[in-house]
Order: structure tokens, then C-alpha cells, then sequence
């Protein structure tokens, strides 16, 4: 498949956009883990403090008076285990839990009153703990310090942490889905004027090589100057090519036309019948030398490049094609053949250049009656298929073979065993000419299934 | 015969033509460029002018233009080697009578040259033949050898339009056109019948109207 510049830009969009916001959700769980442990830090250590309170001395022994109740309390959710453990300065572990591990040595022997201190541990079956370590005095009891150990599990911190981070995932991915949205739209309004430029383009009939208007954006201003630049090289060059046609013509014809007068001359002069012979096949030869020469020239001169430069109009292919006839049926009847014209009901126009048209056409007729024989037949018809003119040019005469079909367009082709003093440039100039008029061409059989039909459609004018 | 001038740059066409055309009985003027060309045109009474186009110090469309501005109406032939259509009809509304491209065949160029000094006379004709069929045009009728051809006046118009463009079809619709005089919008079939009634009036005169399927008729 081929780069789209809409896809481009939405990949080059979505590939960094996707990946800042993964980026940013991934920071965003850690800002938030540090918030969540910021605001149970407190509660934990709020918890530990009442435990502290419940710190009762008795019979010379310490006890905490902790009933389930209050134990309800002190675990903030019910997501989290809470445990809690009272130690002796001397590490006895006066009430609580065995699963917590003991306190840091440092604060069990110093005795003195200091701030919580908070880490995270892994306990029994894997689970990660967080647990305050507070030293308390306690100057009412016989001891003169405790240390208050209160654990959580995370559960409430983590999911904290992934909601913050999954809110803000999906207002970012929101936001993704618009832009791409819009950058789609955007980029589809953007790329309207290059739409435009190619209508214009295909629009075009192969001929036209005037500049294209520049009221586009800037960006696309660009390429139509080049575009422009391109079709002002491509018209000067044709432009040379066509007075180098001209010129070439001028130069072979003059000599042409020589030899031909001369020849002509002493035709005139000479009585001996051999001689005369002789100057007989010169003067052939001459004259086949001469449509040569002629063809040659209509073909240069109708070759795609060439071509541009004539005046296309609307024109009566039906109208060009019976004048043409006309001017080919006394020749036809010297031949014996006959001709049949039939015609369309309606004008079958065609955007096109009335002389190559009529070089078409008379090609065609020609070369069917330079291979008929006499009492042969010529079928000239037009017809209009949905607005489409065809042109086709039928005879009963000795047909091209179907495997030889392909090649008869080719300059100088001629089909092997054929006698007749063609030029080989007939088709290749009606070639030549249809492109031209962006028609096809077609050779098939005669309707009665020898003889030749070509058959020319043209693009239909109803659009 | 005719008084030529032949206005031909290239030496040896133009010695050829000369020739050529004396042999054929014309006496022949020959001017190497467009200045001599015009000079001799203005100066002498010339019957017909071959004139070629790109002929050194003045071309031949402005010799041409120049000829036709002081008025001189001798027929032009233009001789040259472009042949597109514009070129063609530039030519020809320049104010040339005919126009002929190289290479051309001898005897089409002294056919035209025939026609063109024709034309001059055409005022005087009075005549067209085919076969044992004459028409004279100023008596209004058509003879089969000595014998008056009777014919009726859409028989006589449609006969009156295939000899004067003899040799050429004349398309349907230019005939229909033609008897718009005396019918309009005739049918297609009516012509038809005319054709065939004309056809067996003339069998004796060996003058033959051909049908051309789907264009028109021919004289040939």
C-alpha cells in the first residue's frame, strides 16, 4: 500500500502521544503511592497513639485494654489487616501481635520520646507491611518507656495510587482520541486543494498544456508552480519538435517534388516504350516514396505531444466521417467497391481536433480499399452508445489474421504475404490519433465473420 | 495556352516545372524570390500564378496579401511543402485560389493549374457534357446527343446538381436542399424515385448515376 500523508501524520501523532501518556500514568501511580502513604501514614500513626492510650498498668504488670470494638475502629477500612504490638524497654512483648517483627534496637534501649518512625516490611506469606514504631514515656507506670509498633497491610495505598493514575490515563486517552479526531478532519480539509488539483488535472483533455491557477494555500502553491514550470518545458519542447517536423517536411519535400517533375519530364520526352517502363516503376516508386514521406509527418505530427498543441472543439464525428467517405468513393468506384455510410440518429460528438479526425477516418477507409478486392464492400458506420460515439470501418476483403492483430499498430508492421504497397503507417497513425481522443481501438471480424472490422469508441460526452 | 508566372526558390523544381509546363504548351515567367515575384506579378498580365511559400527576402503569404491588396485577381496557386490544415486555410483566406503540397503529382498540379484557368472562363460556359449528355445552361435543357431530354422540373434540378459536381457525391440533404424550391421538406423515398425515373431516362446517354448507401449520389 501506498503512504497515505493522513496516515503518516496520525501515526507521527499517536505513536509519542500514546507513549507520553503511558509515560505520565506511570508517574502519576508513584505521585500518587506517595500521597496515599503521606495521608495512611498519619492515620497509622494516629492509630498507634491509641493504642498508647489504652496502655493500662496493673498488679505491676502492663496490659492493653483493646476490645474488638475499638480494634473495628482502628483499622481505618476493611480492605487492610491492622495489627499492633506493646514492647518493654527491655524487648518483652508486653500485647499485640507476634507477626510484627521488633522494633529497631536504636529506639527500644534510647528510651526517649521521638518522632514516628515509618518503613515498609515483608512479612509472612508475602505480604508487604507498613508499620509505625513510636516510643512513649510513660511516667505513671512503672516502666519509664514503651515502644508501640502499628502494621497495615497496602491494599487501600495501592488502590488509591491506581485510581489517580487510571482517572488520569483516560482523560489523557480522551483527549488522544479527540485530537486524532480533529488532526484527521484537519488533514482531510488540508489535502482538499490537492483533490482539487487532481480533478483538474484528470479533467484535462491530453492536449491542454496551459498553466494551472494558483488561488491555493501557500503549501500547495509550490507544487503547482513546479507543476507549472514542467507543462511551460513540456510545451517548449513541443513546440520545437513542431518546427523541427515543419522543417524536416520542407526539406524532404522539395526534393521530393524534384525528382517528381523530372520524372514526370521525361515521361513526356521519351517515346521508346522500354524506357518508358522504366520511368514507369520510377514514378511508383516515387509516389510511394512521397506518401511515405507524408505519413511519416502526419504520424509526428500526431503523437500525443504533438497533438497537444491543436485546437480540440466540439465536433460531428458522424459530419467528418461522411465527408470523408465522400471524398474516397471515386477512387472506390474506379476499384469497384462500394461504399455503405450509416449513420447515427442523433450528431456524435467528440471533444477533438476536426483534421486528426479526418486523418483517422481516412486512413481507415483507405486501407480498406487498398486491400479489397474489386466487388468488395465498405461499411462506414456511426452510432451512439450512451452518449459515447463509435466509428467503425467494416469490409469484406482479406482480413487480419486474429494473432497478427496486436502488431498491425506497430510503425512499419506489415503482415507477412501481403502485396499491397501500404505504407505500414496507416494504423499506427489511427493509434496515434485515438489516444489522442482518449479512444480505444478494436479489430475484429467482419459481421459475416470474414473481412475486418476496426472499430473506434470514443469517451462518452454526457458527464 | 496560358501566361504562368512561377514564383519557385528552388532551382531545380523550378527548371523541372518549367519544363514541364512548357512541354504542356504554357510559356512560363520564373522569379527566384518574393520580391521579383511581385514585382513581376504587378508589372505583367499573368494568366495564373504558382506561387510558393517560403520563398527568401519576402514570403509568399505576404506577396500573396500584398498582390490581392492592389487588387490583382489573377488565380494564385499556392506550391509548398507545409500541409497542415491551418496552414491550408490561411493560405486560402490570404486570397489563393487553390493550394498544392509537396511532393504533388505532376499531373494533379496541371490538372489544377486546367481547372484554375477554367474557372476564369466560367462566366462563358455554357456547356457541361457526360457521355452523349449535354446540359446548356443558358438554353435551360439537357440534350441526349441531338434529342431534347424531357424532364420534369425536380428531374431537372437534382440533374442540374450531379453534373455540375461531377465526380464528386452530392449528399442527400444538398439535393433535398436544392428542390427546396419546388417542394418542401421532400422525403427521402420521393428523392429516391426521382433518382430512378432520371436513371432510366438517361440509359441511352451512358452517363450513369451511382448510389453511395447512406451519403448520396454520384456522376462519375
Amino acid at each position: 500500500m501506498k503512504k497515505s500523508i493522513r496516515h503518516q501524520l496520525l501515526l507521527w501523532l499517536l505513536i509519542p502521544l500514546l507513549s507520553l501518556a503511558l509515560f505520565s500514568t506511570a508517574v502519576s501511580y508513584f505521585l500518587g503511592l506517595a500521597l496515599a502513604r503521606s495521608i495512611y501514614d498519619k492515620q497509622l500513626s494516629n492509630s498507634a497513639d491509641s493504642v498508647i492510650a489504652r496502655i493500662k498498668a496493673k498488679d505491676n504488670k502492663l496490659t492493653v485494654d483493646l476490645p474488638p470494638a475499638a480494634l473495628a475502629i482502628l483499622r481505618h477500612n476493611n480492605r487492610d489487616e491492622f495489627y499492633f504490638q506493646v514492647v518493654a524497654p527491655d524487648g518483652r512483648i508486653i500485647s499485640g501481635d507476634k507477626l510484627l517483627p521488633p522494633p529497631p534496637a536504636v529506639l527500644v534501649q534510647s528510651g526517649e520520646t521521638s518522632e514516628p518512625s515509618f518503613r515498609t516490611i515483608l512479612v509472612k506469606g508475602n505480604r508487604e507491611l507498613r508499620v509505625v514504631t513510636l516510643s512513649v514515656p510513660t511516667p505513671d507506670l512503672f516502666v519509664d518507656h514503651v515502644i508501640v509498633q502499628a502494621g497495615e497491610t497496602r491494599n487501600a495505598r495501592t488502590e488509591l495510587a491506581g485510581q489517580i493514575s487510571i482517572s488520569i490515563f483516560l482523560a489523557q486517552l480522551a483527549l488522544i482520541i479527540c485530537g486524532a479526531v480533529a488532526t484527521w478532519i484537519g488533514v482531510g480539509r488540508g489535502l482538499r486543494p490537492l483533490k482539487k488539483i487532481e480533478q483538474v488535472v484528470e479533467s484535462r483533455s491530453p492536449g491542454d498544456l496551459s498553466l494551472f491557477q494558483t488561488d491555493e494555500p501557500v503549501e500547495v502553491t509550490s507544487l503547482i508552480n513546479a507543476l507549472n514550470r514542467l507543462l511551460k518545458q513540456l510545451d517548449d519542447d513541443l513546440q520545437l519538435q513542431k518546427r523541427f517536423t515543419s522543417n524536416a517536411a520542407h526539406q524532404l519535400r522539395t526534393p521530393l517534388a524534384v525528382v517528381t517533375t523530372y520524372c514526370d519530364l521525361a515521361r513526356k520526352m521519351e517515346k521508346d516504350p522500354e524506357v518508358q517502363g522504366v520511368l514507369a516503376e520510377l514514378e511508383s516508386g516515387i509516389s510511394r516514396m512521397s506518401k511515405l514521406v507524408n505519413r511519416l509527418l502526419v504520424l509526428a505530427r500526431s503523437e500525443p505531444g504533438v497533438a497537444a498543441s491543436r485546437n480540440y472543439a466540439n465536433v460531428d464525428v458522424s459530419a467528418i466521417a461522411a465527408s470523408v467517405t465522400a471524398a474516397h468513393v471515386p477512387q472506390a468506384i474506379r476499384n469497384k467497391i462500394e461504399f455503405e455510410f450509416l449513420s447515427a440518429a442523433e450528431p456524435a460528438m467528440v471533444y477533438g481536433d476536426q483534421a486528426g479526425l479526418e486523418e483517422l477516418i481516412s486512413n481507415l477507409v483507405e486501407n480498406s480499399i487498398l486491400y479489397l478486392h474489386p466487388g468488395g464492400k465498405i461499411i462506414v458506420k456511426i452510432s451512439v452508445v450512451n452518449g459515447a460515439p463509435v466509428l467503425s470501418v467494416e469490409d469484406d476483403g482479406p482480413g487480419i489474421p486474429e494473432d497478427e492483430r496486436g502488431k498491425v499498430y506497430e510503425r512499419f508492421y506489415r503482415i507477412a504475404g501481403t502485396e499491397q504497397p501500404g505504407t505500414g503507417l496507416g494504423l499506427a497513425i489511427v493509434k496515434e490519433i485515438a489516444i489522442a481522443h482518449r479512444a480505444t481501438c478494436e479489430i475484429t471480424n467482419g459481421s459475416t465473420g470474414k473481412g475486418t472490422c476496426i472499430t473506434i469508441q470514443f469517451p462518452s460526452t454526457l458527464q | 495556352m496560358a501566361y504562368i508566372l512561377l514564383a519557385e526558390d528552388d532551382q531545380s523544381l523550378s527548371d523541372g516545372l518549367t519544363r514541364t509546363l512548357q512541354h504542356s504548351g504554357h510559356t512560363i515567367d520564373s522569379a527566384m524570390n518574393g520580391v521579383d515575384a511581385e514585382f513581376a506579378a504587378s508589372y505583367n498580365a499573368y494568366d495564373l500564378l504558382i506561387l510558393d511559400i517560403g520563398l527568401p527576402q519576402r514570403d509568399g503569404l505576404t506577396v500573396l496579401a500584398n498582390l490581392r491588396r492592389d487588387g490583382k485577381s489573377l488565380p494564385i496557386l499556392i506550391l509548398t511543402a507545409r500541409d497542415t490544415p491551418e496552414d491550408r486555410i490561411h493560405g486560402l483566406d490570404v486570397g489563393a485560389n487553390d493550394y498544392l503540397c509537396k511532393p504533388f503529382n505532376v499531373g494533379e498540379l496541371e490538372a489544377r493549374i486546367r481547372a484554375l484557368l477554367r474557372k476564369e472562363k466560367w462566366a462563358n460556359q455554357t456547356e457541361i457534357r457526360c457521355g452523349s449528355l449535354t446540359h446548356n445552361v443558358r438554353a435551360n435543357r439537357f440534350l441526349v446527343g441531338d434529342q431534347p431530354l424531357e424532364l420534369s422540373p425536380r428531374e431537372y434540378l437534382v440533374l442540374e446538381l450531379l453534373l455540375q459536381r461531377r465526380g464528386r457525391v452530392v449528399f442527400k440533404n444538398d439535393l433535398i436542399e436544392h428542390l427546396s424550391s419546388l417542394d418542401r421538406d421532400l422525403s427521402s423515398n420521393a428523392l429516391d424515385i426521382v433518382i430512378h425515373r432520371l436513371r432510366k431516362k438517361l440509359e441511352a446517354s451512358g452517363c450513369v448515376i451511382q448510389t453511395v448507401k447512406g451519403l448520396g449520389f454520384i456522376i462519375e
